[in-house]
């Protein structure tokens, strides 16, 4: 009995709590908005009134890409570490989003291209691109997807790619301005048109990757077990690594390359007790959304009217996160 | 003949070796996008003002920086290598250079005008402060101990990128783009003081690590060995601090490069089996070797582009990394 009506209270705590931010994150900012506004605003919204206006149009839209964003990484993460076997596999320490990155900059910038749908689709090759050479390699090595080995691999090819990136930085001198504050991982960029572009993807991609969340629980009992359970070895690998590039190329795509989020909301949901993944996948895309949620409200708050980009204040706070994980939990 | 060569293979590695660095020098004197000076008139003495400007004044800083920048930071990585035990340590894949790279953005952004000097003592502040902040927190028992370091290791520098891309975000955007360069490891700015400087710092570090090599000859056979051959137990210690100095030394005036100081122990090793002293010394000149190719070979390959140094170390030491490491595993 108890067992079961923790992890739904939990569940239950962390849809209120994803409330509580989404309203704080609407009140909060350079203009301070009280929260009874901020219901008043959502509920019945009156054109002409400043608070309504910037609730409906500037806040809530960027707080619809930082859900997005937060659900992509938040499950693009748990996926990894579930088909990695992995404890301390990540999207960005693997090199994902710096491929997806480099793959858009290079394409807005050589040819040109600026619309969010190519874009998306080019990011998607990037991570594609960088996923198959990374996992080729850490296969090619006996001892194969070890903890160490993915890791060191994914170093080398995220090493290569910030040279490549720094490279391009140096050739599209027009649009460094604007690609540096891209490169490091913002919403302030974001458009509602984006936006709905993007969703529909993210969605399929989510709800493909709930419904392969029970396999990649089998998944984790080794190869051999999983095939004798009749799971479909390669079949389950192929989608999974598909949604985590459609939910990586989405994410870059909204808020460029951001890392740690992949590694902190998995690693915090098992630290609230959820082991298996048929729930901590689910769970991840709501976790990760309130994460940062939170997240950019800091970015946007802390250092106010000044704006911080989420992807630093997630890896301030993702990268003593990773280094204790590391040092006390591996 | 050449079983005599095999015999003595230090010592013919080591000719090979130093002739490859001073033909390496002529041709990065020699040629150049600016113009390519012919050899002949070089020997005859009959330079115009111009070239004689751009071997002199442009290119010689450049050649004597980057056989001491590769030389630097190969020692550096041997040396890690010797003392951890761990074929993958590297200044770099740590954290150190990361480290005394964002010292001197730091430095950069609060006083702009501070001088080579003074970026030299940030980066050393800031590389030794990641060493001692790493194998402070790294474990004592050396059977997991080096598995922990380097993924912490990886941990730091990514956390260490990140801020160090946020001070350029938000910084005035002509010096981050010059920031920007200079972070891609570029031999670019390099005057004849600071090349000076880069060379008289090796020369000073060179008795260091020639004093260090029987404790490190001693520390490569594990701990346990190290202090029944009466090694110190503060040697490590000291070894990984030298070897922060130098790679700091380096990125100081040159910029973050990457994978040299990985991959030239590397290579030598594959050459044959060397005595720790020998290999030290192969593997500087190896990273020297490959800093003046990469530098050689950025400003020439594409011309009218120039790629930073660090861009071409980083291209091709990637892939070979990534090689040796399937390698490596094959062979174990």
């Amino acid at each position: 009995m108890n067992m079961s009506v923790r992890p739904t209270a939990i569940a239950l705590f962390m849809v209120l709590l994803g409330a509580a931010a989404l309203v704080a994150y609407l009140a909060f900012g350079a203009h301070h908005i009280s929260a009874a506004s901020v219901v008043e605003a959502l509920r019945s919204p009156q054109a002409g009134q400043f608070d309504h206006i910037v609730v409906n149009d500037m806040r809530l839209p960027r707080a619809f890409a930082a859900c997005l964003v937060g659900a992509c990484l938040g499950v693009a993460g748990t996926m990894i570490q579930g088909i990695t076997k992995n404890p301390i596999a990540e999207p960005g320490l693997l090199g994902l989003n710096q491929g997806a990155a480099l793959a858009t900059v290079v394409a807005m910038g050589s040819f040109g291209l600026a619309e969010p749908q190519l874009l998306t689709l080019v990011a998607g090759a990037g991570v594609l691109v960088v996923a198959v050479v990374v996992f080729t390699i850490a296969l090619a090595i006996p001892g194969g997807l070890s903890p160490l080995t993915l890791i060191l691999v994914g170093a080398a090819v995220n090493g290569l790619l910030v040279a490549c990136l720094s490279f391009a930085s140096l050739i599209y001198e027009q649009s460094f301005e604007y690609l540096r504050v891209w490169l490091s991982g913002s919403l302030a960029g974001y458009s509602a048109i984006n936006n709905s572009l993007v969703s529909p993807w993210v969605l399929a991609a989510l709800v493909l990757a709930c419904w392969l969340a029970p396999h990649i629980d089998r998944v984790q009992l080794g190869d051999e077990v999983a095939k004798g359970l009749g799971a479909n070895l390669p079949l389950i690998y192929g989608l999974s690594l598909g949604c985590i590039i459609v939910l990586i190329a989405a994410s870059v795509t909204l808020a460029g390359p951001i890392f740690f989020v992949g590694l902190v909301v998995p690693h915090l949901l098992r630290m609230l007790g959820f082991h298996r993944y048929s729930l901590l996948i689910p769970l991840s895309a709501l976790a990760g959304a309130v994460l940062l949620l939170a997240l950019d409200l800091v970015a946007r708050v802390a250092l106010a009217p000044v704006e911080i980009s989420v992807g630093i204040v997630a890896a301030l706070v993702g990268g003593p996160l990773f280094i204790g994980l590391v040092k006390w939990r591996l | 003949m050449y079983q005599v060569l095999k015999q003595h293979r230090t010592y013919s590695l080591f000719i090979v070796l130093t002739a490859l660095v001073m033909a390496l020098a002529l041709a990065s004197l020699l040629l150049g996008s600016g113009s390519n000076v012919s050899l002949a008139s070089w020997i005859k003495g009959e330079l115009t003002v111009a070239e004689q400007l751009f071997v002199w004044q442009f290119r010689m800083p450049r050649v004597v920086a980057a056989a001491c920048v590769g030389a630097l930071m190969a020692a550096a990585g041997t040396l890690l290598q010797n003392i951890t035990r761990n074929s993958l340590a590297d200044p770099s894949l740590l954290g150190v250079t990361q480290g005394a790279c964002l010292a001197v953005v730091i430095l950069v952004v609060l006083f702009p005008e501070s001088g080579g000097t003074l970026k030299m003592f940030a980066a050393l502040i800031g590389g030794l402060a990641v060493a001692v902040f790493l194998f402070g927190l790294s474990p004592q028992d050396e059977s997991q101990g080096t598995l922990k370091l380097v993924l912490m290791g990886v941990g730091v520098s990514a956390f260490l990128a990140a801020l160090i891309r946020a001070l350029l975000t938000y910084g005035d955007l002509h010096r981050a783009v010059s920031a920007f360069a200079w972070m891609a490891g570029s031999l670019d700015v390099v005057s004849p003081s600071q090349a000076m400087g880069l060379a008289l710092c090796l020369a000073a570090l060179i008795p260091a690590f020639w004093a260090s090599m029987n404790m490190q000859a001693a520390l490569s056979l594990g701990a346990e060995v190290a202090a029944s051959l009466g090694v110190p137990s503060y040697a490590s210690r000291g070894l990984i601090a030298l070897a922060v100095v130098a790679a700091s030394v380096a990125v100081a005036v040159v910029g973050p490069l990457s994978f040299v100081g990985l991959i030239a122990p590397h290579l030598v090793r594959r050459l044959g089996h060397f005595s720790v002293r020998a290999h030290l010394y192969l593997a500087s000149l190896t990273g020297a070797i490959l800093v003046m190719a990469a530098d050689l070979l950025g400003r020439i390959a594409f011309v009218p582009y120039q790629i930073p140094a660090g861009i071409v170390t980083a291209l091709l030491g990637a892939p070979l990394f990534l090689w040796l490491l399937v390698q490596a595993r094959k062979l174990s």
